[in-house]
């Protein structure tokens, strides 16, 4: 059989999910300790910048490192009284969802018809929307900005979401392409003879289907959105600056506010650790998806 | 000679639907994408000064040809060449090794799974930081337990010799595991049958991997290989949190240069000029990497 | 409701024929069958019959009235995918209930019915679980289910039950044929299995690559089949087809196997002038097709038997299937495939045992040995034209 067969014969995850049953022991075998024992170290930078936010400013810039100590509060109280991190933060949920949004609703409605109905030029159009993955940021973050200035977006929530939502959907597209492809077409020729339209195919019958797909779409926008710092950087500057531009600043020319910075890098990385124990399924379909095709 | 298609009217009103459901994305990204690119291409045939935006000319070939005497440029180049096929040679072995001891049948191996995909998620921003603070020479974390272990120390983020090794460090951190769950999807994603049939014929576990699995799963591991490269090729953020380039110019990738060129200097003509340069490289990257795919498919 | 179909065609760009322009009439309330091997366009005709592909030519008249540019939607046809086509998201009586929802039908009649299909195809204990959890079959009676609650004109069934197993496929087979008797409902059915055509069809229409070959009531296309194709499509086992050579004997037709001088006594029948006349231009070399249960497999020695040797027994339980071969240089297979004989299991034969052929005078035919058509039929006794 072709290795196209071989790797497609067996239904996608049936090995992973054998994993995933719960009659399954851990042995302790040299393979499964060293499994544990290599991931667990892996993530030792984040225990290590977990712990570091609760340690007393004190503590942080002495030279021997401690591991024990009285856990405070004191660098996040900081952060919300001093530096005014209730608003980077709203700003950067804002810009989130709303990239999230714009990106799914223009991506489902674009992939679809890329997927289902004939358009001309259809694989000038994916190839096309492919490449502009693979564009460096910075290639168009200058005329962005002179643009910006133009039109007085710059600092402002539109003006980043413009840019996300734009960075975001070509990808987005190309996902919710490969998720759509695997909608049998039988279910939309069957709701089509039960007498629905177009519009309510897509809404009624597709969508839900095609949940989880747009599920793994949302988590890479949002994803993105959240972690993104070269434009932010660029485009704001008090009203509407991001997460990630405010933690940067926190290395400023003398001192480094180790504090206060480990516990906005903790903030910014609660979010992701909900997304990936609540969605950690549809990541992974997701990564696989996007490599795969 | 094909039969005329006299369409029906509800199928050509629903190539219309087609046509508005594509329409707002295409018209999106036509405005926000091929207008920013083309006039980036502008400018960087162009004086630009983001200062005296009045006295634009027009430049011709003179900002691309001025790099090539440029030594911060060549430097830069090579410094992006040299991160890129480290990190991703150092992600592919290290994924590979991941990967293989994490496909087994083990209680908790999707929790390993779940956790591992957390470097992926975390901004290189947050992470090249908490890098920074582990590596800083004085009071960092891996100074202390080198001094400890009576083991030679360096100046890490700050050296000439250890800054990029630091960077490359942490970038393999990062997406190692993205390389290493991608694999292991594609290695889990092997239909047993086949895997079986390799037993049954005498294949120990090694030989399985190296014979049978591996060559199934080329085409995805080349898929990672390129898009890792190319996410290398492009990388900024991380570099510019945790050396902003420096010691000199030991860690000053092309889009770092770009940018510095640009809204340090406001030459926006060079800093486009760089940018270019950096597309090319990564399409160029891309047509050989399709090339060899399609001569293994 | 009738369906008419007026020279349909469907043309490809890349200038493929899938329907090469078929004629058709279905009466009201009749079973007709598309029967054919994969590939011969009875699943593309049936999606054109409900509009989910266009005709490139010709014309579908439903009840009378021109159909052809009509929307899927609007034209009352409900259809049983392969697949089932089951809406994984919704419930069983969602799914049901789906079609009437959206052509605005009172919630009621809506209750209603949906009892009505469900006491019918026995899913009532199912109606709140959804596809995902249902076995192959019960999904299959849902997709029934939903096609038979919107009373529809015409019911359209593609393959509906090649994913069942055997002993579901027969029993629902024998349930589908209750089902069309007590609705009524003109039914277009697409399969490639010829027993499941026989058994439920009023009439069978037989396709091979976009053309439609011949049209019958099972027993006419068993009997009575217009070529070796359909001859050999129909029945199993399969068709034997034996070279022999014709003569006209004092008006009746002598037919003789290779090899041999006389000609079998056991078919030496009268044939009428037309089909006299049609040997004249057909030549005298033919194909005869014999269905193995005309084969009679003798174990003494008989003067108007042919010899043969066994190839093989294949037990089939109250039958046994006898393959043969011709020996002694005396007759000759038209395919070079062996002879298959039926005989009741009673009987004992084995392996390499010499027996011999005769063969009887039951539904005969007589086959053009170029153009593969059918010359002539026996038909009570007589040579007769198709």
């Amino acid at each position: 059989m072709t290795a196209q067969q071989a790797i497609s014969s067996a239904p996608a995850h049936d090995r992973a999910a054998a994993q995933a049953t719960k009659g399954l022991s851990f042995r302790p075998t040299l393979g499964n300790i060293g499994a544990v024992f290599v991931v667990g170290l892996w993530l030792f930078p984040v225990y290590w910048i977990a712990l570091t936010s609760l340690k007393p400013i004190v503590e942080i810039n002495n030279a021997v490192p401690i591991f024990i100590f009285t856990p405070t509060l004191e660098n996040y109280r900081e952060l919300f009284t001093k530096f005014d991190f209730a608003r980077v933060l709203m700003n950067s949920l804002v810009i989130a969802f709303v990239s999230c949004f714009v990106v799914i609703v223009l991506a489902v409605l674009a992939a679809y018809a890329l997927a289902r109905m004939k358009v001309p030029g259809e694989k000038h159009i994916a190839l096309w929307i492919l490449s502009l993955r693979f564009l460096p940021p910075i290639a168009v973050a200058i005329p962005f900005y002179i643009q910006w200035q133009d039109l007085n977006l710059l600092d402002t929530y539109a003006g980043l979401i413009i840019i996300y939502v734009a960075f975001n959907l070509p990808f987005a597209i190309w996902m919710m392409r490969g998720f759509l492809a695997d909608v049998p077409v039988a279910l939309e020729e069957a709701a089509l003879l039960d007498g629905l339209t177009r519009l309510q195919i897509i809404r009624r019958i597709v969508v839900p289907v095609v949940m989880p797909g747009i599920a793994s779409t949302a988590i890479f926008t949002f994803v993105f959105t959240w972690n993104e710092y070269l434009m932010a950087l660029m485009l704001t500057a008090f009203k509407s600056v991001t997460v990630p531009v405010t933690i940067a600043k926190f290395v400023q020319p003398y001192t480094i506010l180790w504090g206060q910075l480990s516990a906005a890098v903790v903030i910014q990385v609660v979010p992701m650790l909900i997304v990936v124990f609540l969605l950690q399924r549809h990541i992974v379909r997701g990564m696989t998806l996007g490599a795969v095709k | 000679m094909s039969v005329a298609a006299r369409l029906p009217q509800w199928q050509r009103r629903e190539k219309l639907v087609a046509l508005l459901l594509l329409g707002p994305a295409v018209l999106y990204l036509l405005a926000l994408s091929i207008y920013p690119t083309i006039y980036s291409l502008w400018i960087a045939f162009h004086n630009y000064s983001l200062y005296r935006r009045d006295l634009v000319s027009f430049a011709g070939f003179d900002n691309f040809t001025d790099l090539l005497d440029s030594d911060i440029f060549k430097q830069s180049f090579v410094v992006t060449l040299v991160f890129a096929f480290s990190a991703v040679a150092v992600e592919l072995a290290l994924g590979f090794a991941i990967a293989v001891l994490l496909d087994r049948k083990m209680r908790g191996a999707n929790v390993l799974r779940t956790l591992l995909i957390i470097p992926v998620l975390i901004s290189p921003v947050a992470m090249g930081l908490t890098f920074r603070y582990i590596f800083a020479p004085t009071y960092g974390l891996l100074t202390y337990l080198m001094k400890s272990a009576h083991l030679p120390t360096a100046d890490w983020t700050v050296s000439v010799t250890w800054a990029l090794p630091v960077v490359i460090f942490a970038d393999v951190w990062q997406w190692t595991p993205f390389v290493a769950l991608i694999l292991l999807s594609g290695m889990q994603s092997v239909s047993t049958e086949v895997t079986e049939a390799a037993e049954l014929d005498g294949l120990t576990e090694w030989q399985k991997l190296w014979r049978i699995v591996l060559p199934l799963i080329r085409p995805v591991l080349l898929v990672v290989v390129l898009i890792r490269l190319i996410d290398s090729i492009r990388m900024f953020d991380l570099v510019f949190v945790m050396t902003r380039g420096g010691p000199g110019s030991t860690t000053e990738v092309l889009s770092l240069f770009s940018y510095v060129t640009g809204f340090a200097s406001g030459d926006m003509g060079s800093a486009s000029a760089i940018a270019w340069v950096t597309v090319v490289l990564v399409n160029i990257l891309v047509a050989v990497f399709l090339r060899f795919l399609s001569k293994t498919a | 409701m009738t369906l008419r179909l007026q020279n349909v065609q469907k043309a490809y760009p890349s200038g493929f024929m899938a329907v090469k322009g078929v004629d058709l009439d279905v009466e009201d309330g009749e079973f007709f069958t598309l029967l054919g091997p994969s590939g011969c366009g009875k699943t593309t005709t049936l999606r054109m019959i409900a509009g989910l592909e266009a005709p490139t030519a010709g014309k579908i008249f439903i009840g009378g009235n021109d159909f052809t540019d009509t929307h899927p939607r609007d034209r009352d046809v409900a259809m049983v995918f392969q697949s089932y086509a089951l809406y994984p998201h919704m419930t069983v009586r969602e799914n049901l209930g789906l079609n009437l929802e959206i052509k605005h039908v009172a919630s009621a009649e809506i209750v209603a019915r949906i009892q009505n299909i469900a006491r019918m195809l026995d899913i009532g204990a199912l109606l709140d679980k959804k596809p995902g959890e249902l076995s192959g079959g019960q999904r299959q009676r849902v997709a029934l289910g939903r096609a038979l609650i919107r009373r529809p004109n015409i019911f359209l069934m593609d393959e509906p039950l090649s994913n069942l197993d055997l002993k579901l496929r027969e029993r629902t087979r024998t349930e589908l044929k209750k089902l069309h008797e007590t609705l009524k409902v003109t039914t277009i059915y697409v399969t490639h299995d010829q027993a499941e055509a026989l058994v439920l069809s009023n009439r069978i229409g037989i396709m091979d690559s976009g053309d439609l070959i011949q049209v019958g009531t099972p027993q006419e296309i068993y009997d009575r089949p217009k070529s070796v194709f359909v001859a050999r499509f129909v029945g199993t086992p399969s068709i034997n087809l034996v070279n022999v050579v014709v003569q006209n004997l004092n008006g009746r037709l002598a037919i003789r196997l290779t090899g041999d001088e006389k000609p079998l006594d056991s078919v030496l029948l009268p044939a009428s002038e037309e089909v006299f006349r049609k040997l004249g231009q057909s030549g005298l070399e033919l194909i005869l097709g014999v269905r193995p249960e005309a084969i009679g497999v003798l174990t003494g020695l008989h003067p108007d038997a042919a010899p043969a040797e066994i190839d093989l027994v294949e037990p089939m339980g109250s039958v046994n299937n006898i393959v043969l071969r011709f020996t002694n240089g005396v007759g000759s297979t038209a395919d070079g495939e062996p002879l298959i004989g039926v005989v009741t299991s009673n009987e004992s034969h084995e392996r390499g045992q010499k027996v011999w052929i005769r063969v009887r005078p039951e539904r005969l035919v007589l086959f053009d040995k170029a153009t593969g058509h059918t010359v002539t039929v026996l038909s009570k006794e007589r040579w007769e034209e198709l």
